[in-house]
């Protein structure tokens, strides 16, 4: 136990952590779902649904027509909430605890940028920078955590994202070190390749939802 | 030959006729035709035999005489011979289990005197080394030593230190976990009851030395001993003595630091039973070891199993000191201890956020509760310091950590004073939490009412604490109760947040239950007077009604929620309301049956107040020539259907032989029906719903009628004069019908009426021609406007399915025929839906006969036939054989389908190729059971599999958001399915093809494949070991 670095860190409550509020919705509300059910409607098209009386369209589908919302084709961007959602569940090296929970990751500090397609370029980058406050100032495990960040990230966003994790300016005695390495290359291949390494990170990364 | 030698003999040949010799032998001693002396010397040359077994099987032969014998039979002086013998013998260990056989019969003898006892245990330690013998015989001297100690034990008692050593000697080095059961139970009496003065350590350290236990209860255990009953009898020796406590708790504490949490918790678990066995003074002299050692497993606890466990011993601690003490007094040890405790828990608590401050407030609940002093001690030592510590925080999210820590002491309270309604009586101490009433009010009110609306957390903190206060006996008065309740009433009329509104309903909910005056004059009205009276743009009624149907599961709420909503039914429909409005109206009606329904209360009693009130208003606006109104729009009918059909559901035969009658009068004879409340005479003469020229709106009521006719027993005959000649109708209307709901409520009527009631040949008779005359029309058919009888057929064929008749048959089979018949192909191939899927009115709970099978045999019936008629199918018709098994598929469970698995895969996966979403996923659900039931088979076509499920999880016209996020899940469930090295050649493939839907244009279909991309990859790499 004597090797904990911060045994005793600041923690935010879980519902207080940033979410996307059209979707906790449907998830957390019971009472919301009693109101739906008792105030909504039927869709008219699953109240007249006879598969005996419809033509050749898509009458078939409407079987499960309780749902419809979902066949809505707009489209939704890879926004920062979604970058949030991706990297704050990722498990803190030392305590039971999410990197969202500890603060480490903040909503804030997660920039998306996205160019607009042009006639020349129909496929621009887009960039993600992902700012990455540690616990306390000499943290020696923040590389590792930005290791996970950024792991993480390559594995779930698309090729045509640039990913950039760093530590946040001032909040780390060695930042620009720890920076170097988070974004070389070479370096970040070469401790894919340490297997001990990829233990501890694939235990982080296993808490992700 | 003498009995002896006859026994001898007899012995290894056959047991029973050696048992029978021993009883003869017994009876004979009974009627005195032989002495015991001679029989005792006759044993003498065996017992100086050389070979051990002879000598052992002797003593067998006594011991088994002597059981045999009447226990009042021998005088006290032949019972001490005996006695001394069986001693003797002791010194031989061939036989040693057959003497304690022996000593268990005569120490059983009414004349055993306390001697005899205290000779048998003094034998037993100085003659018997346990070391030498197996555990049954181990267990036979245990036996004997309990024996004694249960009938002798003052005797025994009198022995002086002696025994107690003898026993702890005796027992050395025991194992086996069926004897330690005895000597555990032994020990604790030697404990409790013998003089241990002299010999304590040793003593205890023969209890110690099995902790903690690791025993692991071997399967198929016959003794049945647990590692959980052994830690119990072990717990109960050591919390026997004080006077362990000086071996015991440095002990235990040097085996906390241990690494094994079950060591800990057994650590934590004695440590708990001791502070509550031991005396206060033992307590009072190592409460600050204890709570040193222990506060750290809460504090640091990695473990909730672990700090729950501490937190017991905590409370067990401040719960031992409180013996006795009746007020604070500043000099007892229990103060000196809680002092400690708060003194730490306040520091922690200064840094309200930080990781150890919810477990101190942990601790500090946990001692507040161990007595109304030790309740008394920990809120006068934590509240002023707290409350000032949280006037002086500035962040919101320290003040709301502040608040979140206090709760625990709420419920703390709640639990020394109870809750309002509860019947013991209160402590005679006082509250001490009363003279922070104000300022906790205060606070907490604050934070629910007064601070920014985002800060929904720092809120619920608020609202919560205000809940657990009112929740305490006595605590708040009734107008302060009133003010949060007007409180509670606007967050949920008002907020803006979901989880606000929730957890404050909750909150109504609570005190509902321990103060509903205060719910019924406060919230009932609040909320009746937030409902509009007329539809609005949105919908702002639907929390509210909600709200209110949640509130009004008990009966004489639900009385008044009635009138209201009827009342305000009436004022909505005047103001020509669309049907959104009143559909929500009576859905909360129907929500609160269903929950009345659902907790086993009878709802058949509301049938008066509703099912007349709402038959009769929806049917005058439908013949007074009003035209109508919202109360005949399909989905209103739905649920005026729903309700009336549940609460006949609730009837006994008898009334609703009476209520059907009723229906019958209204629906179908046109006749005057005491269930219309007004106007009785224009209903007769203007309703007339069956008739094949009624208006659309009067012909939907049947969507009403089918519902009530559904719920009816299968016991009440239908009032018709000609079942046949009315269901011919139906079929008639069916044909012809005025909108697809009517026309489904029509068949579900037929579908009903056929199978509970056509049940004799004539009737069967009957089906068998009037589905004959269907066929032929539905054949010569030229498109599916013409084939007017295919529904019927499908809903008669379900109904006769649905009970195993196998009249289902010949229809079925003729239905799939048809489906390469290019006119009709695709509708009976969409019809197949309606043959399996589950009707909420052919239910079970509506009576309906549905046998245990019947989806199995259909399943069976069709199966092959579909799979034989899709090979033969020309190439536009294999679609509808895919639709038709789609069908069935998605409708029977996936254990049947995986039976056929073999025969339907090469189909399902075609089907993935079909340009129809809604058969893609069904397809792609039935596969994803499939991955993980039928392994093999799925690894063998597992490369075509995974092409389409890459295709399909690329967007398309077919590939619907539905369609590739179950692509994508049913791809993520292979790698841990599936063996490694089936999956792990495809890991590549899919690990760059699943870069596509990285980019999908849909948020949760990204998820999806986000998801299946982390598990694919992990698939074969390293994994930490803990």
């Amino acid at each position: 136990m004597s090797d904990i670095i911060n045994a005793n860190p600041t923690i935010l409550n879980p519902s207080d952590l940033p979410t996307r509020h059209s979707e906790s919705r449907k998830k957390q509300s019971t009472s919301a779902h009693i109101a739906d059910k008792i105030s909504r409607l039927p869709p008219s098209k699953s109240l007249s649904y006879d598969p005996f009386s419809s033509a050749e369209d898509s009458a078939y589908s409407s079987g499960s027509a309780s749902d419809q919302d979902d066949d809505d084709e707009t489209a939704d961007d890879i926004d920062e909430q979604e970058i949030y959602d991706l990297i704050s569940t990722i498990s803190d090296p030392e305590h039971p605890l999410s990197l969202g929970e500890l603060a480490v990751i903040n909503l804030p500090h997660i920039h998306v940028t996205h160019t607009p397609p042009t006639p020349q370029n129909l496929h621009p980058m887009s960039h993600v920078l992902v700012e990455i406050t540690p616990t306390i100032n000499h943290c020696s495990l923040a590389t590792v955590i930005g290791l996970g960040v950024r792991v993480r990230l390559e594995q779930a966003l698309p090729p045509r994202f640039r990913i950039d994790v760093r530590i946040r300016e001032g909040t780390h005695q060695s930042t620009d070190q720890v920076n170097k390495q988070l974004n070389d290359k070479e370096r970040v291949a070469a401790a894919c390749e340490n297997e001990t390494l990829m233990g501890v990170l694939s235990n982080m990364l296993a808490t992700c939802k | 030959m003498d009995p002896a030698q006859l026994y001898l003999v007899a012995i290894d040949r056959d047991p029973e006729e050696a048992a029978q010799i021993a009883k003869a032998t017994a009876k004979r001693l009974e009627n005195k035709e032989l002495i015991l002396l001679s029989l005792t010397k006759s044993l003498g040359e065996y017992l100086t035999n050389d070979d051990r077994t002879i000598r052992a099987k002797a003593i067998g032969f006594y011991a088994t005489v002597l059981t045999a014998l009447p226990p009042s039979l021998l005088s006290p002086a032949q019972v001490s011979v005996i006695t001394q013998f069986l001693c003797d013998r002791l010194e031989d260990e061939a036989g040693l289990k057959e003497v304690c056989h022996g000593l268990l019969a005569v120490a059983g003898m009414t004349r055993f005197q306390p001697e005899d006892a205290q000779m048998v245990a003094r034998s037993i330690f100085k003659s018997c080394d346990l070391l030498k013998h197996p555990q049954g015989s181990r267990y036979l001297v245990y036996q004997v030593m309990d024996k004694i100690m249960s009938d002798h034990r003052e005797a025994l008692k009198r022995v002086g230190p002696d025994f107690a050593t003898g026993y702890v000697e005796l027992v050395a080095n025991e194992k086996d976990p069926r004897n330690l059961m005895i000597i555990f139970s032994n020990l604790k009496v030697i404990i409790i009851e013998f003089d241990i003065e002299d010999c304590e350590e040793q003593v205890f350290d023969a209890c110690f030395c099995y902790f903690p236990i690791t025993f692991k209860q071997p399967p198929n255990d016959p003794y049945g001993i647990t590692a959980q009953d052994l830690k119990d009898r072990l717990r109960e020796c050591l919390q026997a003595s004080s006077k362990f406590s000086v071996f015991l708790f440095p002990q235990l504490l040097e085996k906390l630091d241990s690494h094994s949490a079950n060591t800990k918790k057994d650590v934590l678990q004695t440590i708990t039973a001791c502070a509550l066995a031991y005396e206060k003074s033992i307590i009072a002299n190592y409460w600050a070891t204890l709570w040193d050692a222990i506060k750290y497993e809460v504090l640091n606890a990695s473990d909730d199993d672990l700090a729950f466990e501490a937190l017991d011993a905590i409370r067990a601690i401040a719960k031992s000191l409180s013996a006795k003490l009746t007020t604070v007094m500043r000099t007892s040890s229990l103060d000196k201890y809680l002092k400690a405790v708060t003194k730490e828990c306040l520091t922690q608590l200064r840094n309200p956020t930080a990781k150890q401050a919810r477990p101190s407030a942990s601790i500090l609940s946990a001692v507040a509760v161990a007595s109304p002093v030790a309740h008394a001690t920990t809120i006068q030592a934590v509240l002023p310091g707290l409350s000032a510590t949280y006037d002086g925080l500035e962040e919101v999210a320290k003040q709301r950590s502040m608040l979140q820590a206090l709760l625990p002491l709420f419920d703390a309270t709640a639990q020394v004073y109870g809750v309002w309604g509860d019947v013991e009586y209160p402590p005679s101490l006082s509250n001490s939490l009363e003279a922070f009433k104000d300022n906790l009010f205060e606070i907490y009110s604050r934070a629910l009412m007064g601070s920014a609306k985002e800060e929904v957390s720092f809120r619920l903190a608020g609202l919560n604490g205000l809940t657990r206060m009112s929740r305490i006996r006595n605590f708040f008065a009734d107008n302060e109760i009133g003010l949060i309740v007007q409180f509670f009433d606007e967050v949920v009329l008002t907020d803006e947040k979901d989880e606000m509104r929730d957890t404050a309903l909750e909150s109504l909910l609570i005190l509902s239950r321990l103060k509903p005056s205060l719910i019924m004059e406060i919230t009932f009205p609040a909320f009746m007077a937030k409902l509009p009276d007329r539809e609005e743009h949105e919908k702002s009624y639907d929390m509210t009604l909600s709200a209110l149907a949640q509130l009004s599961v008990e009966r004489p709420v639900f009385q008044v929620l009635l009138t209201r909503i009827f009342n305000k039914l009436n004022i909505v429909l005047n103001n020509k309301s669309g049907p959104g409005y009143p559909f929500a109206l009576l859905s909360s009606i129907l929500y609160v049956l269903r929950k009345k329904h659902e907790t086993g209360k009878d709802i058949s009693t509301h049938y008066t107040r509703i099912v007349p009130e709402l038959i009769t208003r929806t049917i005058i606006p439908l013949c007074n020539g009003s035209g109508g109104n919202a109360l005949s729009h399909e989905a209103v009918l739905e649920v005026t259907g729903n309700i009336v059909s549940l609460i006949i559901r609730a009837m006994d035969v008898e009334k609703q032989t009476e209520v059907l009658g009723e229906l019958f009068k209204i629906f179908v004879s046109s006749t005057e029906s005491a269930m219309i409340t007004s106007d009785k005479e224009l209903v007769a003469k203007e309703f007339k719903p069956l008739d094949d020229d009624a208006t659309l709106q009067q012909a939907s009521t049947v969507i009403i009628f089918a519902s009530a006719v559904a719920a009816i027993r299968r016991e009440v005959t239908l009032p018709v004069e000609n079942l046949h000649q009315f269901v011919e109708k139906l079929i008639r209307l069916s044909q012809n019908p005025k909108s697809p709901g009517h026309r489904r409520s029509v068949l579900r009527l037929i579908a009903v009426i056929v199978n509970k009631y056509f049940t004799t040949p004539e009737d069967r008779a009957f089906l068998t021609q009037s589905t004959e005359e269907m066929w032929a029309a539905v054949k010569s058919a030229d498109s599916p406007e013409t084939a007017s009888s295919l529904p019927a057929l499908f809903w008669i064929a379900k109904a006769l399915a649905l009970r195993n008749d196998k009249l289902a048959d010949p229809i079925v089979g003729r239905l799939l025929e048809i489906l390469d018949n290019q006119a009709l192909g695709v509708a009976v191939g969409r019809g197949f839906e309606v043959l399996l899927g589950d009707d909420p009115l052919l239910s079970k709970e509506n009576f309906a006969v549905v046998r245990l099978l019947s989806q199995q045999k259909l399943f069976v019936f069709c199966v092959p036939k579909l799979v034989e008629g899709f090979k033969a199918a020309s190439p536009a018709a294999k679609k509808n054989y895919l639709h038709a098994l789609s069908s069935i598929i998605r409708n029977v469970p996936s254990k049947l389908v995986l039976a056929e698995i073999d025969t339907l895969l090469p189909l399902l996966l075609q089907s993935l190729d079909l340009e129809d979403s809604g058969i893609k996923t069904a397809s792609i659900d039935t596969l994803s059971v499939t991955v993980t039931e039928a392994t093999g088979l799925v690894s063998e076509h597992i490369s075509s599999l995974i092409t389409r499920l890459i295709a399909a999880s690329s967007p398309s016209e077919v590939n619907t958001v539905k369609v590739r996020t179950a692509a994508l899940r049913c791809l993520s469930i292979f790698p841990s399915a599936l063996k490694i090295d089936v999956v792990i050649p495809y890991k590549r493939q899919i690990m760059r093809a699943l870069l596509k839907p990285l980019d999908d244009p849909k948020r949760s279909v990204r998820k999806e494949a986000v998801d299946c991309r982390a598990r694919w990859f992990a698939l074969g790499e390293p994994k930490e070991d803990d």
